[in-house]
């Protein structure tokens, strides 16, 4: 490696350093913000998750019933199943929602950074 | 009086301009094999066209030290999914995220190909955002059980419960883990389609109301474009993030 070579290595790490430094400072902000970027859609998907699950019950039930012939029990079992899979679905997409939003616990943070050094280290060895 | 007539006006038009003419599917090179319709559409064209566009885009750009805006566009779409995938399902995952970025850029690409007017939306069609759905639950279940075995049937047995209550939790959570295809599909596509009917239908009024109370539905529809864009990305990330939350569950059985 000549002298010019390392000046040039330098040059590019110490861009490199600059660029990580920027993006610790923006980029963390800009990313959260995308992820509950739209009320609306945030809306519309805990709503999707209600409404879904009671329709599939429904259905299936449904199905069921005509195929067996037991008309309306198995929709009576499905519906209120539905239901409550329907709230169960909307409490997980909250608590996800929260994790995404406050999950940044000391644990959770630790266990990310292992992961993004062994991925590091390993795209290192690929090259 | 103007706006009452303007207002009939726009409701003919409206109802001559049919919103929903844009979802239909035309054969393009009609194929028949015994009683299976396999005709090439405008949908399997627009299909086509989106994977070629992202091909293009992931292709083309060059890849230089200090990359352009083309390549920083990419590197940056890349650097996203793969942090996300990253942060989720842990080194394990690894494995994964060719499929997961793959859905995504399919997905981005097909919305964003819809707004550009006289296209097609493919992910306008339920049984294109169901089929997709379909196969990320089917592999989150072989990956499960491939992983687990029988021991990931107790997904659906939430631990610390008395066996009483296991009776009705556990036909619930059954249920709750089969609709997962239905609502990862039916978000996407209901998106989709509601935003392109909406446009629609306020191109109408324009039409309707004429040069002179065209402007209000005109402005409107600049700041519905801008929300769409906002939208296609945004379902598509979604899209990709429960793939990869499906997957989580199957691979490291949170709870």
């Amino acid at each position: 490696m000549s002298p010019h070579d390392r000046q040039e290595q330098d040059d590019l790490d110490a861009l490199g350093e600059k660029i990580r430094r920027s993006k610790d400072r923006h980029g963390r902000e800009r990313m959260d913000g995308a992820r509950h970027a739209s009320p609306l859609g945030v809306a519309f998907r805990i709503m999707t998750e209600l409404v879904v699950a009671v329709m599939a019950a429904v259905l299936a039930g449904w199905g069921l019933d005509s195929y067996f012939g037991t008309w309306p029990w198995m929709l009576l079992v499905f519906t209120p199943l539905g239901m409550a899979a329907g709230v169960l679905n909307v409490l997980r997409a909250a608590k996800a929602l929260d994790d995404a939003d406050f999950g940044q616990t000391a644990s959770g943070d630790s266990a990310r950074r292992k992961n993004n050094d062994a991925w590091t280290k390993d795209d290192e060895k690929d090259r | 009086m103007a706006t009452e007539a303007g207002a009939r006006a726009a409701g003919e038009a409206a109802a001559a301009l049919n919103p929903l003419e844009q979802f239909e599917i035309h054969r393009l090179l009609p194929i028949r094999i015994g009683n299976i319709d396999l005709s090439f559409t405008n949908s399997s064209l627009w299909m086509f066209i989106t994977i070629g566009v992202v091909a293009l885009f992931l292709l083309g750009g060059g890849a230089r030290l200090v990359p352009g805006r083309w390549q920083s566009a990419k590197e940056i779409i890349y650097e996203m999914m793969s942090s996300m995938t990253r942060d989720m399902l842990g080194e394990k995952g690894r494995p994964f995220f060719p499929f997961v970025f793959a859905l995504f850029m399919f997905i981005l690409t097909a919305n964003m190909l819809g707004l550009v007017p006289y296209s097609f939306t493919v992910t306008s069609h339920i049984i294109v955002t169901f089929a997709m759905a379909l196969f990320v639950f089917v592999l989150a279940t072989v990956v499960g059980f491939v992983k687990h075995g029988l021991g990931y049937l107790k997904l659906f047995s939430p631990s610390g419960v008395h066996w009483v209550m296991k009776i009705i939790l556990v036909p619930i959570e059954i249920i709750s883990y089969f609709t997962r295809p239905i609502s990862l599909s039916v978000r996407l596509f209901a998106n989709m389609m509601a935003g392109h009917t909406m446009l629609k239908v306020f191109a109408g009024f324009v039409i309707g109301l004429g040069l002179i109370g065209g402007w209000a539905p005109l402005a409107m529809m600049v700041a519905l474009t801008g929300l769409e864009v906002l939208v296609a990305a945004l379902q598509a990330y979604v899209f990709a993030m429960l793939t990869v939350i499906y997957l989580n569950d199957a691979i490291n059985m949170d709870h």
